[in-house]
């Protein structure tokens, strides 16, 4: 009696993983065909508009890059150096101390010669107080912007912080200790000047730092991974960029911009309510809220992949930290999904109740989506 | 369900494999033949490019060039479609920092190596980013015969084609609009910036006719007139520019309401003033950046009796910039009385160190 049930149970589940492969397969190969049109167009797209010329111009939309720091006086000045140094026009450099207990702010103040300044805070979006903003003397670092706030226990919260301070329409999210290619900017900014339609974030690939040759905050060569777990990742990144987010993309169905590498149209994200501070994953849960709220005030709009690495990262390499960090994005999704969950009973959202339901059942383990 | 998996054992998973071992010996094959080939790339592409730098700037004669070109050409696959990619960008490269005669052997050079007709080809390629590209190196090069092969996508239905077609010619043609009615009416940025792009590098003297595109009843014309009349400092028509502040599209007059900062159309500064109550916050914004450049005693008063009154703290803020750039010794009489003001008047005055 006992050995028919394990051998009926055994059998059920062969049936399912039969079935969970091949729809992974069948979605996976959907996916792929989706994506080769969407890099196309891409490469297609890029004559549209030579890079030299957005460089030249006196018309492109300015950006803040907001890039929160907490305890990272280590790297902090050369963090900052390498961004400071990317190419483009119009652009600020907006670093959010969150609160650190070591020395990042004196860091920055030293090195970069700050001073305190009155600076007319709105807080457009609800933070944790903020203590100061900085400035540098030096004409040099003009583009340089520091806030000093207590700290949010969260990324989302200093983001917030940062967005509230910048004076662009456009801001680029990323972490202090990410290297950015030199033209990022200029890539991620491009979508939102070409299109008719409006765009109201753009993201683009990331890579895993781990064993590339990096001097003091600038990428001196590429390598690919030595260790075990940042070799699968770096696979599971260029597979998740080049065949998931680039078909999303392409049927504007993109429910996650990283939060390592994203720009956003500062205005929408001003009217949903900026990163939610309690969530596990806030760069997907304010993606869903900005579609959402374009939904919500029939007003069309894009969210454009770039197929091409602007960002380098470094991953988790032992086996604890790895679980630690997949735990939690599965815990992101499934607390965003539930936050969210009225997707399926609403039929605005169209091409979103599709990657809802395949994040749902294909996703939730926690890999990189 | 016997069958099902029979099938998917025998029929599908075969299908899967062999499709996907053909992709990793596709993809195998490339990458070795890559590196293999990188070595003689690299090699090629240094030739090439000391070639360049020693023929432009050397200034040779028209026989001595020749004779180089046919040497050099021999010493290069130039029958290949990467290498014919390689010389063109280079020779962009070099251009785009080079003036005057040896900017102009750029353009010997590149027909005595024949790669027009690389880029002719480009253009009658059916693929639309194909067709982009050959523009582009038209355009780029400054190959002048090229136009009449332009002039066949001024009216493109396609609106890339059409954009950048458009663009070339304008650049090659050194102003004429010719398809200037047949625009779409919506111009992008892009568009813009592209348009005053080529009237920037190309030295293109301001289009005879500008007085009558400000006529137009077309929004792309009348904002194309208006971003023109900017770049060329063009004050003649400024009574039209100002009536077009009572444009029904939104867009339009927010360019407006710049131009009129970029040429200091001081005349303009009641009619902001007028119309201030009635726009939207973004174009309320652009009002007090214009009445900051050419705002005079009127505007003074009125920020007076504005400030102390809105609540819109993004709008107070722009109307303290405006004050306090227009009299800052008023700013001070106001910030005294309002500690709001004041912190906006010391983020005004401080952010700049």
């Amino acid at each position: 009696m006992i050995i028919d049930f394990l051998y009926l149970l055994i059998h059920c589940y062969a049936i399912f993983a039969g079935i969970f492969s091949i729809a992974y397969i069948l979605f996976y190969v959907f996916l792929a065909i989706l994506s080769y049109f969407a890099i196309i167009k891409h490469v297609k797209y890029q004559r549209y508009l030579e890079e030299e010329v957005l460089l030249r111009s006196n018309h492109i939309l300015g950006v803040s890059v907001v890039a929160p720091a907490f305890n990272e006086g280590v790297n902090i000045v050369y963090n900052v150096k390498s961004l400071l140094s990317l190419t483009y026009p119009k652009y600020e450099v907006i670093i959010v101390n969150d609160g650190s207990t070591d020395d990042t702010l004196e860091k920055l103040i030293s090195e970069f010669d700050l001073a305190k300044i009155d600076f007319y805070y709105q807080e457009k979006i609800p933070t944790q107080p903020v203590r100061g903003h900085y400035r540098s003397k030096n004409p040099v670092y003009s583009k340089l912007l520091v806030v000093d706030k207590i700290n949010g226990k969260s990324k989302a919260d200093a983001s917030n912080a940062g967005i509230n301070s910048s004076q662009y329409p456009l801001f680029l999210c990323t972490d202090v200790d990410c290297i950015l290619k030199r033209d990022t900017i200029l890539k991620l900014a491009k979508p939102f000047m070409e299109s008719p339609r409006r765009v109201i974030a753009s993201g683009a690939g990331i890579r895993i730092s781990n064993s590339c040759d990096v001097k003091e905050g600038f990428l001196l060569k590429v390598h690919y991974p030595k260790e075990w777990y940042p070799r699968f990742q770096e696979l599971e990144y260029v597979r998740s960029f080049l065949f998931g987010r680039m078909a999303w993309s392409q049927i504007n169905g993109l429910l996650l911009v990283s939060g390592g590498l994203g720009m956003f149209d500062k205005e929408i994200v001003v009217n949903a309510g900026g990163y939610w501070h309690q969530s596990l994953g806030e760069d997907m849960e304010l993606i869903t809220r900005m579609r959402r709220y374009m939904h919500d005030n029939n007003k069309k709009f894009l969210i454009k992949y770039i197929p091409e690495s602007l960002c380098w990262t470094e991953v988790p390499s032992t086996k604890t930290v790895f679980l630690r960090q997949r735990i939690r994005w599965a815990r992101g999704l499934i607390q965003t999904l539930y936050l969210h969950r009225n997707v399926f009973e609403s039929k605005i959202w169209k091409n979103c109740i599709f990657n809802f339901t395949v994040l749902f059942f294909l996703r939730i383990h926690g890999s990189y989506y | 369900m016997e069958q099902l998996i029979g099938y998917i054992k025998h029929f599908v998973i075969p299908f899967f494999l062999i499709i996907t071992l053909s992709l990793i010996a596709i993809l195998l094959f490339k990458r070795i033949r890559y590196q293999y080939t990188l070595p003689y790339r690299s090699q090629i592409i240094r030739k090439s490019e000391i070639f360049l730098t020693e023929i432009t700037l050397s200034n040779p004669d028209k026989n001595t060039l020749k004779y180089k070109i046919s040497k050099f050409k021999s010493e290069i696959p130039i029958h290949k479609n990467w290498c014919k990619d390689m010389l063109i960008s280079n020779m962009i490269l070099m251009k785009s920092n080079l003036k005057g005669k040896t900017a102009k052997n750029i353009l010997s050079i590149y027909k005595q190596l024949e790669l027009n007709h690389y880029s002719a080809s480009l253009i009658r390629d059916f693929r639309k980013y194909k067709k982009c590209l050959g523009f582009y190196h038209f355009q780029a090069i400054g190959y002048r015969p090229g136009i009449h092969m332009i002039k066949k996508y001024l009216l493109h239905p396609n609106q890339i084609i059409l954009s950048n077609a458009n663009i070339a010619f304008l650049a090659l043609s050194k102003g004429n609009w010719l398809a200037l009615d047949k625009i779409p009416v919506k111009v992008s940025r892009i568009t813009t910036i592209k348009v005053m792009d080529v009237l920037h590098s190309e030295n293109i003297p301001i289009p005879k006719d500008i007085d009558l595109w400000i006529h137009s009843e077309k929004k792309a014309i009348l904002k194309l007139a208006v971003m023109t009349m900017v770049f060329y400092n063009y004050r003649n028509k400024s009574a039209e520019i100002i009536k077009l502040l009572h444009h029904k599209h939104k867009a339009l007059r927010i360019d407006v309401i710049i131009a009129i900062r970029d040429l200091y159309l001081n005349e303009a500064e009641e009619e902001l003033l007028s119309l201030f109550d009635k726009e939207a916050i973004d174009v309320q914004l652009e009002i007090l950046e214009t009445l900051a450049v050419i705002g005079s005693e009127k505007t003074i008063s009125f920020l007076k009796n504005e400030i102390p009154k809105q609540e819109t703290k993004d709008l107070k803020l722009k109307m303290v910039f405006c004050y306090n750039t227009l009299d800052p010794a008023g700013a001070d009489q106001l910030g005294s009385q309002d500690a709001d003001t004041q912190k906006m008047i010391n983020h005004i005055r401080k952010i700049e160190l």
